[in-house]
């Protein structure tokens, strides 16, 4: 971990609202799903964002990765303003920044084969030899038998479905992966095994992670600070340890809590 | 292919609809083959012949064997509705990816100009158009295309929009792969089902505006004859020589309703709400 490094990623006074002009948004003030947000996350480092269903997160994400406008506030990704880059500038950004989101099965191409969607997302390289080589060895670094490349997503289970998403996210070598709740539709072992295999490629590469996630005696196993979310807002922030063992807020309580940390050592 | 066939096992009206266009294709393009007479040589001393086993539909005016006539006949209505129906599809598929992918002004001109097109009455105005003597089969095959592809790219427009929100399209974007690719390997490999279903809708209700062009003497000219063109001969006389009308009659309403077959089996198995297709 660098923490005295420049951030990574730098988000200030994030505002995100759904709602495109229009005369009731003139009177009433736009309704904001993320509201004056701000973080940072430095290379090497997992920042966690937690918080019940519908605070927001999603919407973070999609901000970050440059899906969604934000209404105001910026973006700082590696020194550059993502909102203000033209197409071809975004794209070439792009390949720093690479999602996992939750539902595993959607985010898979189902008319694609596997090994067409994996070999896909090394379009950087041209050499055949070299990209076969590439993916030969992601697929093995993320656990899975080379024999599931003829398979389509379908054909897969739910497990493998999010090792080949990872396997994705990983192939173009990024410095930031945001991970939108990339667990919770998976059992337990695959839980353990995934984690497991996530923070081995943070060592491997020095990446950073984004965590979102509503389960915070998951998040706390991986991640450096975590941040609290709710309706909007990011109501508390801080190392790991300090949120666990001395949160500030109630509502942090009432999550830790919820979440049986503090019985079940591991989560 | 074994695919295929499983297809046509999970949906009647499919089977039946691929059962009626088959015979009817096959009776087109082999059927002037084995026929021993000439669509257009004219016998006038087998004038208005009744059906019989020399002329099992019997001969119109000019004593030209209807049964060689209409398969000739299928022949020249399917190229232009097929073909028709393939530029029109070409179009649309364009203006509607165009549109749905790429948006903003692009999208809400082209819109424009599909409400503009439909507004205009297709029939009426393909009607002006040839007759005003446009009537080479290239022209009419044009006038139906571009009077064709609005609501083909309706239809890809909005299923874009929907697909272009899928996490799939979302994590190929975020690979940073172009434009052209998430387009064509993304979005339409997963659009195709009810473009297919109204691309078969589409070829019927061509044959119907062709055969109605050429019934009022306006599409396929003489030499050539299409359904149309048939339908339109048995008005000479359409009691004494019933045979003409109600033949020709009976071959366009089943081709319509064997694509129309088709059509609707296809939808049943291909929407992705109801059924599933691997
Ligand atoms: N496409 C959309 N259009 C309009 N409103 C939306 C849209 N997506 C999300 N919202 C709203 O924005 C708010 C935040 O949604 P978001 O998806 O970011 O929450 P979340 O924290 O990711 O929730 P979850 O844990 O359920 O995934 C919610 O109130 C939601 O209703
Ligand atoms: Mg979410």
């Amino acid at each position: 971990m660098q923490f005295n490094s420049p951030p990574l990623l730098e988000v200030k006074d994030l505002c995100i609202s759904y709602r495109k002009g229009g005369i009731s948004s003139s009177i009433k003030g736009p309704v904001c799903a993320v509201k004056g947000v701000s973080f940072s996350v430095k290379p090497g480092e997992t920042y966690a964002i937690v918080g019940e269903s519908g605070s927001g997160k999603t919407s973070i994400a999609m901000s970050v990765i440059g899906f969604l406008r934000p209404l105001t506030g910026t973006i700082f990704f590696m020194n550059k303003n993502i909102w203000e880059l033209d197409r071809s500038g975004l794209r070439r950004l792009r390949s720093n920044i690479q999602p996992v989101f939750q539902n595993s099965g959607a985010s898979l191409n189902p008319r694609m084969s596997a090994g067409k969607i994996i070999s896909e997302a090394f379009h950087a390289i041209v050499d055949e030899h070299e990209k076969e080589k590439a993916l030969i060895d992601l697929l093995r670094s993320v656990g899975l038998d080379r024999e599931i490349l003829r398979r389509f997503p379908h054909e897969l289970s739910g497990g493998q479905k999010q090792r080949l998403n990872i396997a994705r996210a990983l192939a173009l070598k990024p410095r930031l992966i945001i991970l939108d709740e990339p667990l919770s539709s998976q059992d337990l072992s695959t839980r353990a095994q995934l984690i497991h295999l996530l923070s081995s490629f943070k060592k491997a590469y020095l990446l950073s992670y984004i965590l979102i996630s509503h389960n915070l005696s998951l998040v706390r196993l991986i991640s450096d600070r975590i941040a609290i979310m709710k309706q909007g807002v990011f109501i508390e922030e801080g190392a790991t340890e300090q949120i666990i063992n001395n949160p500030s807020n109630n509502y942090t309580k009432v999550l830790i809590e919820a979440s049986n940390i503090k019985n079940v050592k591991t989560g | 292919m074994k695919g295929l066939i499983n297809i046509l096992h999970s949906d009647r009206s499919l089977q039946l609809g691929v059962i009626i266009i088959s015979v009817i294709c096959l009776f087109s393009i082999l059927g002037p083959l084995l026929s021993p007479y000439h669509y257009n040589t004219q016998n006038l001393s087998e004038s208005f012949q009744r059906p019989s086993w020399s002329h099992p539909l019997g001969t119109d005016f000019f004593g030209r064997d209807l049964l060689t006539r209409l398969m000739y006949g299928g022949r020249i209505t399917l190229t232009v509705a097929f073909s028709a129906t393939l530029f029109a599809v070409i179009i649309g598929t364009i203006v509607g990816l165009a549109s749905g992918f790429i948006g903003g002004w692009l999208d809400r001109i082209l819109m424009r100009l599909v409400d503009i097109l439909l507004g205009f009455p297709k029939l009426f105005v393909i009607l002006l158009l040839v007759g005003m003597g446009y009537t080479s089969l290239g022209l009419v095959v044009t006038f139906l295309a571009l009077f064709s592809w609005m609501e083909i790219a309706r239809i890809v427009r909005s299923d874009v929009w929907v697909a272009k929100e899928q996490l799939y399209v979302k994590s190929a974007e975020a690979l940073g792969l172009r434009r052209r690719r998430i387009i064509f390997r993304h979005i339409l490999p997963n659009i195709t089902g009810p473009l297919i279903v109204s691309t078969v809708l589409l070829i019927s209700s061509l044959i119907l505006i062709e055969s109605s062009l050429s019934f009022l003497g306006l599409g396929v000219q003489p030499p050539n004859a299409s359904w149309g063109t048939i339908l339109n001969e048995g008005r000479v006389d359409p009691v004494g020589a019933w045979w003409i009308s109600v033949f020709s009659g009976i071959i366009i309403v089943t081709c319509v309703i064997g694509f129309n077959l088709i059509g609707d089996g296809l939808r049943n198995i291909l929407d992705p709400k109801t059924g599933k297709k691997t």
